[in-house]
This record gives C-alpha cells, sequence and structure tokens, in this order.
C-alpha cells in the first residue's frame, strides 16, 4: 500500500506485551484468564491503604530475557514511577510503570517482507509496568460502568519503536516479528484476540525525500495485525489529504473504528493527559547484577534470527519463506520433520506454506490441528522429489489424503497412489510412442508451432496427459514432444 | 516563582477538585510559600551527586518469587473485598458511567 502525492509515512509502534507470569507485577494474584469478575484481586490490586508492592522476579527475567534477545542494553539500574491519572480501572489513582529509567534500552528487530527485502527496525527502549482493570459499559441499569480488576496489576512490557517504519505492511510484518520473538521465549502468548498483545501506533506523513517529522496522530489499541495495519493505511491518506488541502494536522489521540475503516479523534492535545510522572517511594529501585544476566543468557533457546539464517544456508529459501518456517516453533518441529524423508527443502516449504497452510486458513486451524501429519506431508514431497509422482498428482494424492481425514481414516500418500494406480509415468519407450502419435495426429497445431506460435506446444501436453490420465512425467514429456515435433517433416 | 490562577485550575482539574473563584487566590499564596521552600534546594551545587530515587536504606528491590497465591474461595475472598465498595452487582464494582 503507499501513498498519494509522494507522500511516505513515518511510523513508531508501542506494543504492549502481557507477561506470561503466574502471579501480578507487584501481588500475589493469580493472571489466569476467563475468571469470575474480581476473584483475582486483592488489596494491594484494589489499591487499599497500607499496602505495599513487592516485585515480581519472573516479570524482571522476562524483560531481560527480551533485552537480551533484541540485542539491548539491558539497565543494571532502573527505577518505577507513578504515571497519574483518574479512571475507575486504575484503583490507586496512578499506573507503576518505568519512565526515566526503563529495564531495556535500545535493541533491533529484523523483518523479512513478502517481496524479498530485508529491514532492521531499531527499538527505543522497554519498560515494565501493570496493566489497568477492565470497564465494561453496556452491563446493568443505565448510569453505571463496572470495574472488573483481575487484569489490574498483571505486568506488562512495553516496547517502543524508533520512527522507522515506512509502510503497513512493514508494520505487520514488525508486529508479526514481535509475537514470534516474544512466544520463542515464552514470556507472552501473543494472543491478539485475548489482548495479550495490543499496539497503539503513530502515525504521520512526509514528501518522499524529507527528513522532517510532521505532527503525528496515535492510534491506540489495535488487537489485531491486519487492524494495525487497516488503521495506518486509513490515517495515513487522511493526514495526506489534509495537508494537500493545504491544512494542518492536529496532534491527537485516535480510535480505529474496523467497521467503518476509519480513524476518529478520541482525544486532542489540548486534553493530553498530564501525568506527573515521579519515583514510586513504595518501591526501590531495581538493581541487577551480572551474574543474574548470564544466567538467563544460559537459558536462551535458538533465537528466530539464527534458526532462519540456518534455514536460508542449509535449505535455500528465500528470507521471507526462512522467516515464515521459523515464525512459530510448530512451523520448525513440523517443517523439519517433513525433510526426514528425502523431500526437497524447497519444495517442502512450498507445500507447508501454500497447500496446507491453505487448508488451515479454510477450516481456522491452527498447524497443531493440521489434518496431516509432518509424516505424510513429508512422504507426499518426497514422491514428487523422488520423481514417483508429478506435482499435478501430488495435488489428487493431497485431496485425497484431506477427504480421507475427513473420514477419521489415514493412509500413506505412497499407500494411496499405489492403491490408486497413480505412479508417474517415467518408462521413455512408452511415452515417446504417445508423444508421437499426439504430434502424428495434429499436423495443423505443428504447422503453427513451426511457424512461432509457442503457445499451441500446450496442445501437444494435454493430449499425452489425456492419454496418460496425468501420470506422464511432465519433464520427459515436454523432452520427447520437442524431439518428435522436429522429428515431423 | 508565582503561581497563576490559571495553575491552580488545572492542579485541581488533574486532582479532580473543585474550588470556586474566591478560594483560588489563597491557594495562590500557600503554593508558592511551598515551592519557596522547596526551591532552596535548587541553590545547592549537585554536581556529581546522582538522582535520589528513594530514601530507604536498603539498596535494591526485594523481589518475589512468581507464584501465584489462590484464595481457598475465591468468590467469598471477592465479596469481602467488595463490601468495602459504595456499590457492587454480579461480582463487579459499579461506578458512575464512564466512556472515555
Amino acid at each position: 500500500m503507499s501513498l498519494p502525492h509522494n507522500y511516505e509515512m513515518v511510523i513508531g509502534l508501542e506494543v504492549h506485551a502481557q507477561v506470561t507470569t503466574k502471579s501480578k507485577l507487584f501481588s500475589g494474584s493469580s493472571t489466569a484468564f476467563g475468571s469470575e469478575p474480581n476473584t483475582q484481586a486483592n488489596e494491594i490490586d484494589l489499591g487499599m491503604p497500607g499496602m505495599l508492592p513487592v516485585l515480581n522476579a519472573g516479570a524482571v527475567d522476562a524483560g531481560i530475557k527480551l533485552g537480551l534477545a533484541i540485542g539491548a542494553d539491558i539497565n543494571m539500574h532502573s527505577v518505577f514511577a507513578r504515571k497519574n491519572y483518574y479512571y475507575p480501572d486504575l484503583p490507586k489513582g496512578y499506573q507503576i510503570s518505568q519512565y526515566d529509567q526503563p529495564i531495556v534500552l535500545g535493541g533491533k528487530l529484523s523483518i523479512d517482507m513478502e517481496d524479498g527485502s530485508s529491514r532492521t527496525i531499531n527499538i527505543t527502549r522497554m519498560h515494565l509496568e501493570e496493566d489497568a482493570g477492565k470497564s465494561i459499559h453496556d452491563m446493568g441499569s443505565g448510569g453505571t460502568s463496572f470495574v472488573d480488576l483481575n487484569r489490574a496489576g498483571v505486568p506488562l512490557m512495553e516496547i517502543v519503536s524508533e520512527p522507522e517504519i515506512r509502510t503497513p505492511e512493514e508494520a505487520g510484518a514488525y508486529m508479526k516479528k514481535l509475537r514470534t520473538l516474544l512466544r520463542f521465549l515464552e514470556i507472552c502468548d501473543g494472543d491478539m484476540e485475548k489482548g495479550n498483545l495490543r499496539c497503539d501506533a503513530n502515525v504521520s506523513v512526509r514528501k518522499i525525500g524529507s527528513t522532517e517529522l510532521k505532527t503525528r496522530c496515535e492510534i491506540k489499541n489495535l488487537n489485531s495485525i491486519r487492524h494495525v495495519m487497516n488503521a495506518i493505511q486509513h490515517e495515513a491518506e487522511r493526514q495526506v489529504e489534509i495537508w494537500e488541502k493545504g491544512g494542518t494536522v492536529d496532534q491527537e489521540t485516535r480510535l480505529w473504528d474496523p467497521d467503518l475503516s476509519e480513524t476518529r479523534t478520541l482525544r486532542s492535545k489540548e486534553d493530553a493527559h498530564d501525568y506527573r510522572y515521579f519515583p514510586d517511594p513504595d518501591l526501590l529501585p531495581v538493581n541487577l547484577d551480572a551474574a543474574r544476566i548470564e544466567a538467563i543468557k544460559g537459558t536462551m533457546p535458538e533465537l528466530p534470527d539464527a534458526l532462519r539464517d540456518r534455514f536460508m544456508s542449509d535449505y535455500g529459501l528465500t528470507p521471507y519463506d526462512a522467516s515464515l518456517l521459523t515464525s512459530e516453533k510448530s512451523y520448525v518441529s513440523f517443517y523439519t520433520d517433513m525433510l526426514k524423508n528425502g523431500a526437497d527443502p524447497k519444495l517442502a516449504s512450498n507445500w507447508m506454506t501454500v497447500e496446507l497452510f491453505a487448508v488451515l486458513n479454510k477450516s481456522g486451524k491452527d498447524l497443531d490441528e493440521s489434518p496431516i501429519s509432518a509424516t505424510h506431508m513429508g512422504e507426499l514431497v518426497s514422491l514428487i522429489t523422488s520423481g514417483k509422482i508429478s506435482g499435478k498428482i501430488a495435488k489428487q494424492v493431497f485431496a485425497i489424503m484431506l477427504e480421507n481425514a475427513e473420514k477419521g481414516s489415514v493412509m500413506a500418500p505412497s499407500a494411496i497412489v499405489e492403491a490408486q494406480g497413480l505412479t508417474q509415468i517415467s518408462d521413455e519407450g512408452a511415452l515417446k510412442a504417445i508423444c508421437e502419435k499426439a504430434v502424428a495426429s495434429n499436423p495443423d497445431a505443428v504447422a503453427k508451432f513451426k511457424a512461432g506460435n509457442d503457445r499451441i506446444f500446450g496442445s501437444f501436453v494435454g493430449t499425452v496427459m489425456k492419454e496418460t490420465k496425468g501420470q506422464a512425467n511432465p519433464e520427459l514429456v515436454n523432452k520427447l514432444l520437442k524431439e518428435a515435433i522436429d522429428a515431423h517433416a | 516563582m508565582t503561581l497563576e490562577t490559571k495553575d491552580i485550575e488545572k492542579l485541581a482539574t488533574l486532582s479532580r477538585l473543585k474550588f470556586n473563584a474566591e478560594q483560588i487566590p489563597a491557594f495562590a499564596s500557600e503554593f508558592e510559600n511551598i515551592l519557596q521552600f522547596v526551591g532552596q534546594i535548587q541553590s545547592l551545587d549537585t554536581k556529581g551527586v546522582p538522582p535520589l530515587t528513594t530514601t530507604a536504606n536498603i539498596s535494591t528491590s526485594p523481589e518475589r518469587a512468581d507464584v501465584a497465591v489462590i484464595p481457598a474461595n475465591p468468590t467469598a475472598r471477592r465479596d469481602e473485598l467488595l463490601a468495602n465498595a459504595p456499590k457492587s452487582e454480579l461480582g463487579f464494582f459499579v461506578v458512575p458511567k464512564i466512556v472515555e
């Protein structure tokens, strides 16, 4: 997606990732999802007088992990601050966050685009903070709001990017990559539907070639990657229209309405909050020691970028395909299982990410609910790799495998090929006769082909495939047909 | 430092407090006195002194292990806590309608 009148977008993302700790950032209340309202909120979460917060070591460790994974500086000294505002789902009247001394500074994230390009997006900072509760406005009698504080105090990591993202596609790729990383590190489940990963987008536009930063708008609470991308595109188009008409963009906070496909004002700069941050006197500074960071380093899994690079060099995959296959741990194991019996790696990548993923998308399933096992997918690809069946026949076999799965039965692809007699005909002698017959029976087409009509070649291939029920080895057919045409006087 | 009416009004808004116009000048002079008192710190030379974020005499934050404490009877515990609220219904705190 691009912009008219030579404009480009300047996009920075603020992502809130819920840390998968068992207890809250400053209290022992459970963080489990979906419990009865207010059954996971204690006196600390409710902000009762005299309560003191005690920091959750697990949340600090998660912050260190992410910092290490993005190659950032871990601040050995960080400070929790109070961010003051009033809202009923924030019982204390302030949110405990980090301000001028966050736990993580800097870092970067690499993204691989579908068009083959790759970019590195710099990260400004990451800090720990507590989540607010949830207000529900459409329950009970009119004129009231209902407040559930189960989420109040749940630990969040706020990850802020530099304004280096230039397109909605890059923003989407950044979100996906961050999600992958968080899931690999097992510090956030990345579930955007549940709100465990949320995004605010800062968007401005400028003429291509310019380096100025024009007034930006912040779009709040985008809860799917599609919403992030659509909201940015629409917001950027809105801003271009304003500048082109000679107007000025006002700095404001906007909301994305996915039903109307538009952003609208939530609050203007004049109403902007004045948070009056100050160090929280209830909490001491967090001083880390090198030994703790070293110990966490030792527990880090192989990261998606390292896996991607290994997939590219070992299997000759493109950066985008390698990135896609390493975007989930389950993808990595499925793919490597597919390769165990001699399947060609590139072909296996295509079959998994194109054919199988299309089926999964259609039925709204995840890979771990795949109707076809990795072993059978691998075997199917091996059959193509070894020349036993053609790609076209493989699609037939794949369809049969899916039908079987639906009926609850499983049959190995090789067994299907045997049972249905689908083995590819690679017997040169037999095919040669069929090809020669196809050429001899259509002298008109031969004449046209010789006169330069290359496209008519397909009609010979069609005849041969019809004759062999699609089982002829296509490469061999091409070769034999060319020979037969050359030999045809 | 002098405080103007609009400064006091802003502070009142941020603190969710309402004052009438006659009350404001008194606040202005009281705040000015406080600022003047605290402002003495500005005259100190703090070069090379690290910022102080706490006056506690232990240097680092204690941490607790990530363990969830689940009450034996979560709904009974919830009801105890809700009993402190002016209004509750269906296990929720009920507040005057607020939509941002």
